[in-house]
């Protein structure tokens, strides 16, 4: 397939500060419209990844590019737009703004993408809603009066509710419980395919692999977890784990 | 989408929100009224005289002069006799003159002696002639026109008696009992010092001097009892007692001839003359040469000129007080900048979502101007409305007691000016707040 890659990193290094680099990232590629597993325990530098895949940080050195897009040369704000209108995000906790409505949360995902995202199919919301055994009345509910589970859910959709072509999910499960987890993924997965889009998923829990096109460990592409402050360049690690996507 | 944001955010922090509101709501509050009672204060300190071209009386200090003679306040000392007037009216540019008598005082209320030309030509505010509302001007020398406000809280009406206390101030031992004056005339209210005044003619302030003094006594005396005669019901009373003898208001109106509106003496003492010259041209060199005459020790007084001096004097004041509510205000953003910056801790993780929800960092920057310039505004809202409630209740007192004549209009443009000050020492006082914001939402990371 000929298709652009979803993410395309290369040769990329990352520091808050000079003295202790954080990433170095020689290639990462996900191709698009993949199921990707990133195993990455916490400290593992898999925060400053995502920040660096979203747009919100830029590399000291190398390329990003997300769906073809080579954000790290944009301006600021147009990385902050084209986030907005191309990239869905789901952090482990604190996704919703408590004080808003579901519905008001939702709405103002869709503000910061506008006008390109403006949403042309008014079933979509009732689509995803079902998808994620969300009911209608839920949007009229405050956020904070949300289990953790159904924040959880409104935190996914409202991730896709501008069809982002990129969705990326870190550590969405940590604070469900096991029955809640397999719900979970199970939705994740549906509303993937429903959608078509590229989903990027990062957690340390092996458990939650089956399923993806690629699993991927951090460590693997991380030049500097792997080889401590190495600056050695040479012996680069597979960066890319390839499965057959039929295989699942 | 932001305002909601921001007002939700607001509803979300209520109390310390209303709080800030609370405490903006006073000082703000605070700053407009120091303002309006100083505009109108000016306002209705300018406005007291008005097409007087020259006030002359004996010599002392030109502020001094005005403050007895438009103001009724201070004390000349020191009198001038009433023929100066004829003296100063032989000047070819003079049109008119008004002689002013004062030093006795009615249960509180100024006593000015002078003569029919006072109504005629004295003017105050833009060139507004005084105008009486009820009865007539002097007639004979027992007769009293009452400003609207003496009038009022005298309770007088037409036809009522009074007796003239010697000295200025409410308390007074000595009365010129043996000459009552009679209520033929009440003034239209006029904002000034007028309205708070009992005009009687120089000829019954002589009168009245007189019968204690002068020869004369018996003559008067033997006149006032025939008058109790005529009007037995008047004089054995106190003053409030006659307002139902509503048929005299038409009967009685007549001035009594035992009291005609004589010639007055030369000699008789006066306080000050108001002076209207066809030229006005001429007011300088007229004024040079009252200054300078040699014979009789005279000061002349452009009243607007003077008037600018006193309130210069009082500006003084005036800014401090402004200053002083301007700098309350400045505290008040400034404790609203430290609310907005203490919620900042809590933000943190409100402000990563909207970060990765594709909020610019500048955004983050406005909806901390919004929340502030929201809390100012409803602060400005409710101030505006309290001032004018208090306004409106306090407006009779101001009037009777400091003679602050007050509008209930606060939108004038330098209050408009005033509240925009405000919004823009808002927005700068929040910068601190919404910089660190940005600095945040630049910084932030996705944890």
């Amino acid at each position: 397939m000929d298709k652009l890659a979803a993410i395309h990193i290369q040769d990329c290094h990352f520091a808050y500060t000079p003295e202790s680099p954080i990433l170095h990232i020689p290639s990462f590629i996900v191709e698009a419209g993949t199921t990707v597993f990133l195993r990455g325990p916490s400290g593992s530098g898999k925060s400053t990844l995502l920040q660096l895949c979203t747009g919100m940080l830029i590399p000291q050195q190398g390329q990003i590019s997300i769906l073809g897009q080579t954000i790290s040369t944009l301006s600021a704000s147009a990385r902050d737009r084209f986030r907005a209108i191309h990239i869905g995000v789901v952090l482990q906790q604190f996704n919703l703004i408590d004080y808003l409505s579901v519905q008001d949360n939702i709405k103002l995902a869709q503000h910061f993408a506008k006008p390109e995202a403006l949403d042309k199919h008014p079933d979509y919301l009732d689509e995803l809603l079902k998808a994620l055994h969300l009911s209608q009345n839920i949007l009229q509910q405050k956020a904070n009066a949300l289990s953790v589970g159904q924040q959880q859910r409104v935190a996914i959709l409202r991730a896709l509710i501008n069809r982002p072509k990129l969705l990326i999910v870190d550590e969405p499960t940590s604070a469900l419980d096991e029955a809640a987890k397999t719900g979970f993924m199970e939705m994740l997965f549906r509303l993937q395919h429903l959608t078509d889009c590229t989903l990027l998923f990062v957690s340390h829990d092996m458990r939650l692999t089956q399923g993806f096109d690629q699993v991927i460990d951090l460590a693997d592409i991380n030049h500097i977890a792997t080889s401590s402050m190495s600056t050695a360049h040479t012996g680069i690690t597979t960066a890319k784990i390839k499965t057959a996507k039929g295989a699942q | 989408m932001l305002f909601k944001v921001a007002l939700e955010s607001l509803k979300n922090r209520r109390s310390s929100v209303l709080l800030t509101i609370f405490a903006l709501t006073i000082s703000i509050s605070l700053l407009l009224t120091v303002e309006h009672i100083r505009q109108q204060a000016k306002v209705s300190f300018t406005r007291t005289v008005s097409g007087v071209d020259l006030i002359v009386g004996p010599r002392t200090g030109s502020l001094n002069l005005l403050l007895f003679s438009v103001y009724h306040k201070g004390s000349v000392g020191s009198s001038m006799e009433y023929s100066t007037r004829a003296l100063l009216s032989q000047n070819k540019n003079v049109e008119w003159t008004i002689p002013v008598s004062l030093g006795d005082t009615h249960r509180g209320f100024t006593v000015l002696g002078t003569t029919n030309d006072f109504f005629q030509h004295f003017k105050y505010g833009l060139n507004q002639p005084l105008q009486i509302v009820q009865g007539r001007a002097f007639a004979a020398s027992n007769e009293a026109v009452l400003g609207a406000t003496a009038a009022k809280k005298l309770g007088y009406r037409l036809l009522d008696g009074l007796v003239l206390s010697h000295g200025l101030g409410s308390v007074s031992f000595k009365q010129h009992t043996d000459f009552p004056f009679k209520v033929v005339g009440i003034l239209a209210a006029t904002g000034t010092p007028v309205d708070e005044t009992v005009h009687i003619p120089l000829q019954g302030l002589a009168a009245a001097h007189g019968v204690k003094n002068h020869t004369q006594k018996s003559s008067f005396t033997k006149n006032i009892h025939a008058d109790k005669h005529d009007h037995d019901d008047e004089h054995g009373h106190g003053h409030g007692e006659y307002h139902s003898s509503a048929e005299h208001q038409f009967s009685s109106i007549a001035p009594n001839p035992k009291y005609p509106l004589s010639q007055i003496s030369a000699t008789e003492p006066i306080s000050a003359i108001h002076v209207g010259l066809t030229n006005p041209v001429a007011v300088l060199s007229l004024q040079q040469k009252i200054n300078q005459n040699q014979e009789i020790p005279l000061s002349a007084i452009l009243p607007g000129i003077v008037l600018n001096e006193l309130w210069q004097l009082v500006s003084f004041i005036e800014h401090l007080l402004l200053g002083i509510a301007w700098l309350i205000v400045v505290s008040s953003c400034i404790g609203l900048a430290t609310m907005l910056l203490a919620s900042m801790r809590e933000r943190t993780k409100e402000i990563a979502i909207l970060r990765t929800l594709g909020a610019a960092p500048t955004r983050i920057f406005f909806l901390l101007q919004i929340e502030a310039l929201g809390i100012v505004l409803t602060a400005i809202l409710i101030s505006l409305m309290s001032v004018t409630g208090m306004l409106f209740l306090l407006q009779n007192w101001l009037a009777s007691t400091l003679g602050l004549y007050l509008t209930l209009n606060l939108f004038t443009l330098s209050t408009s000016l005033i509240l925009l000050g405000i919004l823009a020492v808002t927005c700068i006082c929040t910068l601190i707040p919404a910089i660190r914001g940005y600095q945040d939402a630049l910084t932030n990371r996705l944890q």
